[in-house]
């Protein structure tokens, strides 16, 4: 069944083009355009996600994530405006799942509705124990292995986590969010970090680090490897 | 001036300059969110068109034009 995803946000512009993007990537939008219609929704139609606004005409967002129903936490994420850091905070305290600024790129938006589904449904938490052949490059996870060619590659741990993960889902684009709370999930590695990682990485596996064709850019959104 | 009367009226400069600063913080968060809105209006849609998400029909176009438009009108209220 598809999963039901509830927007929240004044304009209804911004309403109709999150509204597209989700139906074609298989979701179910529900749109609503302030606290009210939204507190109604979700008696109504229990949504399995929320994208909420900070501003709405008669009322907060945050007032809709603090009506969650404790028992039943709907993984949400809150859009906005207004980048003052205290609503970002408290926006999280109050168990925000993400955030995005506006203006945002409905591309990104729709990569973090999956990233956010994808760790609450703890799907991602299993590493793959299958060799993984992309090209050139065989990936084992049992050995821990990296091989360009048929040589043994040395790469670190945290650059083996993201090689494997991209690996194990050609094609499949990967925030740096995602990419990030793979890796770690004390928080302490930084996007700059991340983005070392996978220069480090591409300068040991690429034929031309230059011009990658192993772990690709997705401009604007993160990394993905390329399909065979 | 007594130092009393000096001490009231810096008081209320101190107080006028405060309340000054709130209005203009507010000021600037609400042009923030309605610029933040426009923009979000105008990049939602063209990427919309970009990825094949939505037709670039002519009401669509208009209102990406109208979007610009308001945030222009937000940008000519910003003091030069």
């Amino acid at each position: 069944m598809a999963k039901r995803i509830l927007v929240v946000d004044d304009e209804p512009e911004i309403c109709d083009v999150m509204a597209s993007y989700l139906q074609r990537e298989g979701f179910e939008p529900l749109l609503r355009r302030d606290v009210s219609g939204a507190l109604a929704a979700l008696a109504e139609s229990a949504p399995d996600m929320m994208i909420l606004d900070i501003t709405l005409p008669d009322g907060s967002g945050l007032d809709i994530l603090r009506a969650r129903d404790a028992a039943r936490r709907i993984p949400t994420i809150l859009l906005t405006a207004r980048t003052d850091e205290i609503d970002r905070i408290l926006g999280l305290e109050l168990g925000a799942d993400d955030y995005v600024s506006k203006p945002f790129s409905p591309r990104e938006v729709i990569a973090r509705v999956r990233a956010v589904l994808r760790r609450s449904e703890q799907h991602h938490a299993a590493s793959p124990s299958a060799v993984l052949r992309i090209g050139d490059l065989t990936i084992d996870p049992r050995a821990h292995e990296v091989r360009m060619n048929g040589h043994v590659v040395n790469v670190t741990p945290s650059e083996f986590r993201i090689l494997a993960l991209l690996a194990d889902h050609p094609g499949q684009v990967f925030t740096r969010a995602q990419l990030l709370d793979h890796l770690n999930d004390d928080g302490t590695i930084f996007e700059r970090t991340l983005d070392r990682h996978i220069n480090n990485l591409r300068k040991k596996i690429e034929p031309n680090a230059d011009e990658p064709s192993y772990v690709i850019t997705v401009f604007g959104v993160g990394y993905k490897m390329r399909k065979d | 001036m007594s130092s009393r009367h000096f001490s009231e009226a810096l008081e209320r400069l101190i107080e006028d300059f405060e309340r000054n600063e709130r209005e203009r913080a507010a000021a600037v968060s609400t042009l923030r969110h309605e610029l933040g809105n426009l923009l979000s209006i105008v990049q939602a849609n063209v990427e919309g068109i970009m990825d094949g998400v939505l037709d670039g029909t002519p009401e669509r176009l208009r209102n990406i034009r109208d979007a610009l438009v308001a945030a222009g009108d937000i940008l000519n209220r910003f003091p030069s």
